[in-house]
Protein backbone atom coordinates (compact mmCIF):
# COMPACT_ATOMS: atom_id res chain seq x y z
CA UNK A 1 0.00 0.00 0.00
CA UNK A 2 1.23 3.59 -1.15
CA UNK A 3 1.96 5.97 1.45
CA UNK A 4 2.72 9.99 1.69
CA UNK A 5 2.09 12.94 -0.29
CA UNK A 6 4.53 14.88 -2.66
CA UNK A 7 4.05 17.89 -4.04
CA UNK A 8 5.89 19.39 -6.86
CA UNK A 9 8.97 21.93 -5.90
CA UNK A 10 7.58 25.89 -6.99
CA UNK A 11 8.59 27.13 -9.95
CA UNK A 12 8.46 23.82 -12.57
CA UNK A 13 6.47 24.07 -15.54
CA UNK A 14 4.60 21.36 -16.69
CA UNK A 15 3.67 21.43 -20.79
CA UNK A 16 1.74 19.30 -22.65
CA UNK A 17 3.01 18.63 -26.04
CA UNK A 18 1.50 16.23 -28.56
CA UNK A 19 0.81 13.34 -26.51
CA UNK A 20 3.43 13.77 -24.12
CA UNK A 21 4.21 15.66 -20.93
CA UNK A 22 7.29 17.31 -20.19
CA UNK A 23 8.63 18.75 -17.08
CA UNK A 24 10.68 22.08 -17.66
CA UNK A 25 13.12 22.67 -14.38
CA UNK A 26 14.16 26.36 -15.40
CA UNK A 27 16.54 26.25 -12.05
CA UNK A 28 18.55 23.88 -13.96
CA UNK A 29 17.54 24.19 -17.42
CA UNK A 30 16.72 20.00 -17.64
CA UNK A 31 13.96 18.54 -19.06
CA UNK A 32 11.88 15.37 -18.68
CA UNK A 33 9.92 13.44 -20.84
CA UNK A 34 6.94 11.41 -19.89
CA UNK A 35 4.38 9.16 -20.89
CA UNK A 36 0.76 8.85 -20.83
CA UNK A 37 0.23 7.19 -17.33
CA UNK A 38 3.51 9.15 -15.85
CA UNK A 39 2.18 12.51 -17.07
CA UNK A 40 -1.34 11.56 -15.49
CA UNK A 41 0.53 10.74 -12.25
CA UNK A 42 2.09 14.11 -12.26
CA UNK A 43 -1.40 16.22 -12.85
CA UNK A 44 -2.84 13.96 -9.90
CA UNK A 45 0.04 15.15 -7.36
CA UNK A 46 -0.18 18.29 -8.85
CA UNK A 47 -3.98 18.32 -7.91
CA UNK A 48 -2.74 17.58 -3.93
CA UNK A 49 -3.53 13.96 -4.51
CA UNK A 50 -1.16 11.36 -1.95
CA UNK A 51 0.13 8.50 -3.27
CA UNK A 52 -2.79 6.04 -2.42
CA UNK A 53 -5.62 8.40 -3.65
CA UNK A 54 -3.27 8.30 -6.89
CA UNK A 55 -3.23 5.15 -7.08
CA UNK A 56 -6.95 4.49 -6.79
CA UNK A 57 -7.70 6.75 -9.27
CA UNK A 58 -5.28 4.89 -11.99
CA UNK A 59 -6.50 1.35 -11.38
CA UNK A 60 -10.65 2.91 -12.66
CA UNK A 61 -8.91 4.79 -15.66
CA UNK A 62 -6.49 2.41 -16.83
CA UNK A 63 -6.26 -1.60 -17.77
CA UNK A 64 -3.59 -2.70 -14.97
CA UNK A 65 -3.06 -3.97 -11.60
CA UNK A 66 -2.35 -2.78 -8.51
CA UNK A 67 1.37 -4.38 -7.83
CA UNK A 68 2.74 -3.46 -11.08
CA UNK A 69 1.36 0.08 -11.06
CA UNK A 70 1.98 0.89 -7.21
CA UNK A 71 5.79 -0.07 -8.29
CA UNK A 72 5.51 1.99 -11.20
CA UNK A 73 4.43 4.72 -9.52
CA UNK A 74 6.94 4.71 -6.45
CA UNK A 75 9.61 4.06 -9.15
CA UNK A 76 8.43 7.25 -10.79
CA UNK A 77 8.20 9.40 -7.31
CA UNK A 78 11.95 8.06 -6.83
CA UNK A 79 13.26 9.49 -9.83
CA UNK A 80 11.35 12.96 -9.58
CA UNK A 81 12.66 13.04 -5.77
CA UNK A 82 16.16 12.29 -7.29
CA UNK A 83 15.91 14.98 -9.68
CA UNK A 84 14.65 17.32 -6.78
CA UNK A 85 11.19 17.83 -8.59
CA UNK A 86 9.15 16.58 -6.23
CA UNK A 87 9.63 16.55 -2.33
CA UNK A 88 7.83 14.41 0.55
CA UNK A 89 5.53 16.85 2.04
CA UNK A 90 3.64 14.60 4.72
CA UNK B 1 22.48 55.13 -36.69
CA UNK B 2 20.21 54.02 -39.59
CA UNK B 3 18.91 50.43 -39.42
CA UNK B 4 16.59 48.66 -41.95
CA UNK B 5 14.80 45.79 -40.08
CA UNK B 6 11.82 44.05 -41.38
CA UNK B 7 11.51 41.57 -38.33
CA UNK B 8 10.69 45.20 -35.88
CA UNK B 9 8.67 46.78 -38.51
CA UNK B 10 6.14 44.39 -39.57
CA UNK B 11 5.55 41.52 -36.72
CA UNK B 12 1.93 42.65 -36.57
CA UNK B 13 1.35 43.86 -33.09
CA UNK B 14 2.56 47.80 -33.27
CA UNK B 15 4.76 49.50 -35.94
CA UNK B 16 7.89 49.56 -33.84
CA UNK B 17 9.67 53.17 -33.62
CA UNK B 18 13.05 53.54 -32.76
CA UNK B 19 15.00 56.56 -31.87
CA UNK B 20 17.65 57.73 -29.99
CA UNK B 21 16.55 59.92 -26.67
CA UNK B 22 18.51 62.64 -24.97
CA UNK B 23 17.93 61.34 -21.30
CA UNK B 24 17.00 58.64 -19.83
CA UNK B 25 14.52 58.53 -16.63
CA UNK B 26 15.93 58.31 -13.46
CA UNK B 27 18.05 55.04 -13.17
CA UNK B 28 16.03 52.35 -10.56
CA UNK B 29 17.95 50.40 -7.87
CA UNK B 30 16.03 46.69 -7.96
CA UNK B 31 17.19 44.75 -11.42
CA UNK B 32 14.65 42.17 -12.35
CA UNK B 33 18.14 40.27 -14.59
CA UNK B 34 21.19 40.55 -14.51
CA UNK B 35 23.09 38.58 -17.31
CA UNK B 36 25.59 36.16 -16.27
CA UNK B 37 27.86 37.08 -19.13
CA UNK B 38 29.91 40.06 -18.14
CA UNK B 39 30.93 43.20 -19.74
CA UNK B 40 33.63 45.60 -18.10
CA UNK B 41 33.74 43.66 -14.50
CA UNK B 42 29.62 44.45 -14.60
CA UNK B 43 26.62 42.26 -16.12
CA UNK B 44 26.43 42.97 -20.02
CA UNK B 45 22.65 43.23 -19.37
CA UNK B 46 20.65 44.01 -16.39
CA UNK B 47 16.94 44.72 -16.41
CA UNK B 48 14.45 46.65 -14.55
CA UNK B 49 11.10 48.77 -15.03
CA UNK B 50 7.24 46.97 -15.29
CA UNK B 51 5.95 44.98 -19.08
CA UNK B 52 5.11 48.67 -19.69
CA UNK B 53 8.26 49.70 -19.93
CA UNK B 54 11.57 47.28 -19.63
CA UNK B 55 15.10 49.86 -18.95
CA UNK B 56 17.77 46.97 -20.63
CA UNK B 57 20.80 48.62 -19.13
CA UNK B 58 24.12 47.59 -20.99
CA UNK B 59 26.47 49.41 -18.42
CA UNK B 60 28.98 51.11 -20.32
CA UNK B 61 26.91 51.21 -23.59
CA UNK B 62 23.70 52.20 -23.72
CA UNK B 63 20.46 52.28 -22.10
CA UNK B 64 17.14 50.82 -24.19
CA UNK B 65 13.61 51.70 -23.01
CA UNK B 66 11.43 49.17 -24.29
CA UNK B 67 7.75 49.34 -24.60
CA UNK B 68 5.22 47.51 -27.00
CA UNK B 69 5.51 50.17 -29.69
CA UNK B 70 8.88 51.92 -28.96
CA UNK B 71 12.34 51.17 -28.14
CA UNK B 72 14.69 54.47 -27.02
CA UNK B 73 18.01 54.04 -26.29
CA UNK B 74 20.42 56.45 -24.57
CA UNK B 75 24.31 55.54 -25.43
CA UNK B 76 26.67 55.83 -22.96
CA UNK B 77 29.31 58.64 -23.53
CA UNK B 78 31.76 57.62 -25.72
CA UNK B 79 30.38 54.29 -26.79
CA UNK B 80 30.82 52.25 -29.69
CA UNK B 81 27.92 52.78 -31.78
CA UNK B 82 28.42 49.39 -33.72
CA UNK B 83 28.35 47.70 -30.32
CA UNK B 84 24.81 49.45 -29.75
CA UNK B 85 23.46 48.25 -33.10
CA UNK B 86 24.46 45.05 -32.61
CA UNK B 87 22.69 45.06 -29.19
CA UNK B 88 19.70 46.47 -30.88
CA UNK B 89 19.61 43.54 -33.48
CA UNK B 90 20.17 40.87 -30.96
CA UNK B 91 19.40 40.88 -27.22
CA UNK B 92 16.77 43.98 -27.58
CA UNK B 93 15.40 43.12 -30.70
CA UNK B 94 14.84 39.64 -29.22
CA UNK B 95 13.45 40.78 -25.75
CA UNK B 96 10.90 43.12 -27.39
CA UNK B 97 9.60 40.71 -29.85
CA UNK B 98 8.75 38.52 -26.49
CA UNK B 99 7.32 41.22 -24.82
CA UNK B 100 5.32 41.18 -27.66
CA UNK B 101 4.22 37.96 -27.57
CA UNK B 102 6.48 36.69 -30.31
CA UNK B 103 9.18 33.57 -29.88
CA UNK B 104 12.57 35.11 -30.28
CA UNK B 105 14.68 31.56 -31.58
CA UNK B 106 18.69 32.01 -32.33
CA UNK B 107 18.33 30.98 -35.40
CA UNK B 108 18.68 31.45 -39.22
CA UNK B 109 16.12 30.92 -41.87
CA UNK B 110 15.98 30.91 -45.63
CA UNK B 111 13.23 30.07 -47.90
CA UNK B 112 12.74 27.13 -49.74
CA UNK B 113 9.93 27.54 -52.49
CA UNK B 114 7.29 28.75 -50.68
CA UNK B 115 8.12 28.35 -47.01
CA UNK B 116 10.81 28.87 -44.72
CA UNK B 117 13.32 26.50 -43.08
CA UNK B 118 14.95 27.27 -40.13
CA UNK B 119 18.37 26.29 -38.54
CA UNK B 120 18.67 26.06 -34.69
CA UNK B 121 21.41 26.46 -33.11
CA UNK B 122 23.81 28.45 -30.99
CA UNK B 123 26.78 31.09 -31.35
CA UNK B 124 29.37 29.10 -33.48
CA UNK B 125 27.06 25.95 -34.13
CA UNK B 126 26.89 26.21 -37.93
CA UNK B 127 23.13 27.89 -38.67
CA UNK B 128 24.86 31.16 -40.62
CA UNK B 129 27.26 29.37 -42.67
CA UNK B 130 24.42 26.75 -43.57
CA UNK B 131 22.01 29.74 -44.61
CA UNK B 132 25.31 31.29 -46.58
CA UNK B 133 25.65 28.07 -48.42
CA UNK B 134 21.81 28.10 -49.20
CA UNK B 135 22.23 31.77 -50.53
CA UNK B 136 24.92 30.63 -53.12
CA UNK B 137 22.15 28.19 -54.30
CA UNK B 138 19.62 31.30 -55.00
CA UNK B 139 17.23 30.57 -51.93
CA UNK B 140 16.96 33.56 -50.09
CA UNK B 141 17.57 34.50 -46.57
CA UNK B 142 14.80 35.41 -44.32
CA UNK B 143 16.16 36.00 -40.92
CA UNK B 144 19.85 35.72 -39.59
CA UNK B 145 20.95 34.75 -36.07
CA UNK B 146 17.28 35.94 -34.91
CA UNK B 147 14.12 34.37 -35.87
CA UNK B 148 10.52 35.91 -34.82
CA UNK B 149 8.12 33.16 -34.93
CA UNK B 150 4.80 34.39 -34.67
CA UNK B 151 2.45 31.53 -33.05
CA UNK B 152 -1.62 31.74 -33.04
CA UNK B 153 -4.65 30.15 -33.98
CA UNK B 154 -4.05 30.45 -37.56
CA UNK B 155 -0.70 28.66 -37.58
CA UNK B 156 3.51 29.26 -36.80
CA UNK B 157 4.69 32.39 -39.11
CA UNK B 158 8.46 33.50 -39.44
CA UNK B 159 9.13 37.05 -39.60
CA UNK B 160 11.90 38.31 -42.09
CA UNK B 161 15.01 40.00 -39.87
CA UNK B 162 17.43 42.13 -41.74
CA UNK B 163 19.09 41.59 -45.15
CA UNK B 164 23.18 40.71 -43.68
CA UNK B 165 24.74 37.57 -42.33
CA UNK B 166 27.64 37.70 -40.09
CA UNK B 167 30.30 35.38 -40.74
CA UNK B 168 33.72 35.14 -39.34
CA UNK B 169 36.41 35.95 -42.49
CA UNK B 170 37.43 32.41 -43.05
CA UNK B 171 33.47 31.41 -43.78
CA UNK B 172 33.83 34.30 -45.43
CA UNK B 173 36.05 33.83 -47.73
CA UNK B 174 33.86 30.95 -48.78
CA UNK B 175 30.95 32.66 -50.69
CA UNK B 176 32.69 36.39 -51.33
CA UNK B 177 35.82 37.21 -53.30
CA UNK B 178 36.90 40.51 -51.83
CA UNK B 179 35.84 40.33 -47.73
CA UNK B 180 38.62 43.10 -46.84
CA UNK B 181 36.32 46.16 -47.36
CA UNK B 182 33.17 44.50 -45.37
CA UNK B 183 32.88 45.90 -41.85
CA UNK B 184 33.01 44.01 -39.01
CA UNK B 185 30.39 43.21 -36.63
CA UNK B 186 31.70 45.75 -34.00
CA UNK B 187 34.50 47.54 -34.29
CA UNK B 188 36.61 45.08 -31.77
CA UNK B 189 34.87 41.95 -33.54
CA UNK B 190 36.45 39.91 -36.01
CA UNK B 191 33.30 38.78 -38.18
CA UNK B 192 32.33 40.63 -41.11
CA UNK B 193 28.80 41.97 -42.01
CA UNK B 194 27.85 40.54 -45.08
CA UNK B 195 25.01 42.66 -46.79
CA UNK B 196 22.68 40.52 -48.47
CA UNK B 197 20.38 41.00 -51.43
CA UNK B 198 22.49 44.02 -53.00
CA UNK B 199 24.84 43.89 -55.92
CA UNK B 200 27.50 41.49 -53.23
CA UNK B 201 25.79 38.06 -52.14
CA UNK B 202 22.58 36.68 -52.19
CA UNK B 203 18.77 37.60 -52.22
CA UNK B 204 16.40 38.35 -48.72
CA UNK B 205 12.79 37.23 -48.77
CA UNK B 206 11.09 40.76 -46.88
CA UNK B 207 7.47 38.77 -46.37
CA UNK B 208 6.34 36.46 -43.52
CA UNK B 209 6.46 32.79 -44.60
CA UNK B 210 5.22 29.70 -42.73
CA UNK B 211 7.76 27.16 -41.82
CA UNK B 212 8.23 23.94 -42.95
CA UNK B 213 10.53 22.47 -40.97
CA UNK B 214 13.21 23.22 -38.23
CA UNK B 215 16.65 21.38 -38.41
CA UNK B 216 19.60 21.61 -35.35
CA UNK B 217 22.08 21.31 -36.79
CA UNK B 218 24.90 18.90 -35.00
CA UNK B 219 28.55 18.60 -36.22
CA UNK B 220 30.42 15.87 -35.63
CA UNK B 221 34.32 15.67 -36.57
CA UNK B 222 33.97 12.28 -38.25
CA UNK B 223 34.86 12.74 -41.81
CA UNK B 224 32.41 11.75 -44.04
CA UNK B 225 29.73 11.43 -42.82
CA UNK B 226 26.44 11.58 -44.97
CA UNK B 227 24.83 13.88 -44.04
CA UNK B 228 21.27 12.65 -42.41
CA UNK B 229 18.13 13.97 -41.03
CA UNK B 230 16.19 12.77 -37.51
CA UNK B 231 12.85 13.77 -36.60
CA UNK B 232 12.74 14.32 -33.07
CA UNK B 233 9.64 13.42 -30.72
CA UNK B 234 7.72 16.69 -29.87
CA UNK B 235 8.86 16.32 -25.99
CA UNK B 236 12.52 16.75 -27.70
CA UNK B 237 11.71 18.89 -30.23
CA UNK B 238 10.06 21.42 -27.40
CA UNK B 239 13.44 20.81 -25.33
CA UNK B 240 15.62 21.94 -28.28
CA UNK B 241 13.27 24.80 -28.96
CA UNK B 242 13.36 26.09 -25.62
CA UNK B 243 17.42 25.72 -25.37
CA UNK B 244 17.57 27.19 -28.64
CA UNK B 245 15.02 30.58 -27.74
CA UNK B 246 17.58 33.51 -28.00
CA UNK B 247 16.66 35.30 -24.67
CA UNK B 248 15.43 32.30 -22.28
CA UNK B 249 17.45 33.49 -19.34
CA UNK B 250 15.67 37.14 -19.56
CA UNK B 251 12.54 36.56 -20.27
CA UNK B 252 12.07 33.88 -17.59
CA UNK B 253 13.29 35.92 -15.02
CA UNK B 254 10.93 38.25 -15.99
CA UNK B 255 7.85 35.90 -15.77
CA UNK B 256 7.45 35.14 -19.14
CA UNK B 257 8.14 31.65 -19.47
CA UNK B 258 4.92 29.96 -19.15
CA UNK B 259 3.81 31.74 -22.08
CA UNK B 260 7.01 31.19 -23.88
CA UNK B 261 6.69 27.89 -23.06
CA UNK B 262 3.03 27.28 -24.21
CA UNK B 263 4.18 28.98 -27.67
CA UNK B 264 7.28 26.48 -28.24
CA UNK B 265 5.23 23.77 -27.38
CA UNK B 266 2.61 24.71 -30.01
CA UNK B 267 5.61 25.06 -32.50
CA UNK B 268 7.17 21.77 -31.20
CA UNK B 269 3.25 20.26 -32.67
CA UNK B 270 2.47 21.85 -35.66
CA UNK B 271 6.54 22.20 -36.91
CA UNK B 272 8.71 19.34 -37.69
CA UNK B 273 12.20 19.65 -35.94
CA UNK B 274 15.05 17.18 -37.12
CA UNK B 275 18.34 16.74 -36.20
CA UNK B 276 20.38 17.68 -38.69
CA UNK B 277 23.94 15.64 -38.31
CA UNK B 278 26.83 16.11 -40.54
CA UNK B 279 30.83 16.33 -40.89
CA UNK B 280 32.35 19.74 -40.15
CA UNK B 281 33.75 21.45 -42.77
CA UNK B 282 33.26 23.45 -45.69
CA UNK B 283 33.65 20.65 -48.11
CA UNK B 284 30.85 19.24 -46.55
CA UNK B 285 28.15 22.05 -46.95
CA UNK B 286 27.62 21.05 -50.39
CA UNK B 287 26.37 18.03 -49.42
CA UNK B 288 24.24 18.86 -46.12
CA UNK B 289 22.09 21.07 -48.43
CA UNK B 290 21.29 18.38 -50.78
CA UNK B 291 20.25 16.45 -47.74
CA UNK B 292 18.09 18.73 -46.56
CA UNK B 293 16.59 19.82 -49.85
CA UNK B 294 16.01 15.70 -50.35
CA UNK B 295 14.19 15.64 -46.87
CA UNK B 296 11.91 18.82 -47.69
CA UNK B 297 10.62 16.82 -50.95
CA UNK B 298 10.08 13.89 -49.09
CA UNK B 299 7.73 15.11 -46.67
CA UNK B 300 6.20 17.52 -48.66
Amino acid sequence: MLRGTYKLVPNILLQRVADEMVILDPANGQYYGLNDSGARIIMLLSDGQDLASIARQMLEEYDVERAPLERDIQKLIGELTRHGLVTHSA
Amino acid sequence: MRFRSFMLAGTGPSQLRFHRAGTGAARPTAWRYASDARHGGEPLLRICGSDDELLLNFPQIADFYVTRDCIRYVPARNADETFIELLFLGPVAALWLELNGIVALHASAVVVGDSAIAFLQHSGGGKSTLAASFLRRRIALLSDDVLAVSVTPKGVQCMPGYPQLRLAPAIARQFIDDIDALPPVHSSAEKKCIPVGGREFGSFCDAPSPISCIYVPQRTSKRRRPPAAHALTPSQALRELVRGSFVANAADALGWQSRRVRNLAKVAEVVPVKQLSYSSGMCYLDAVCDAVLRDLNATR
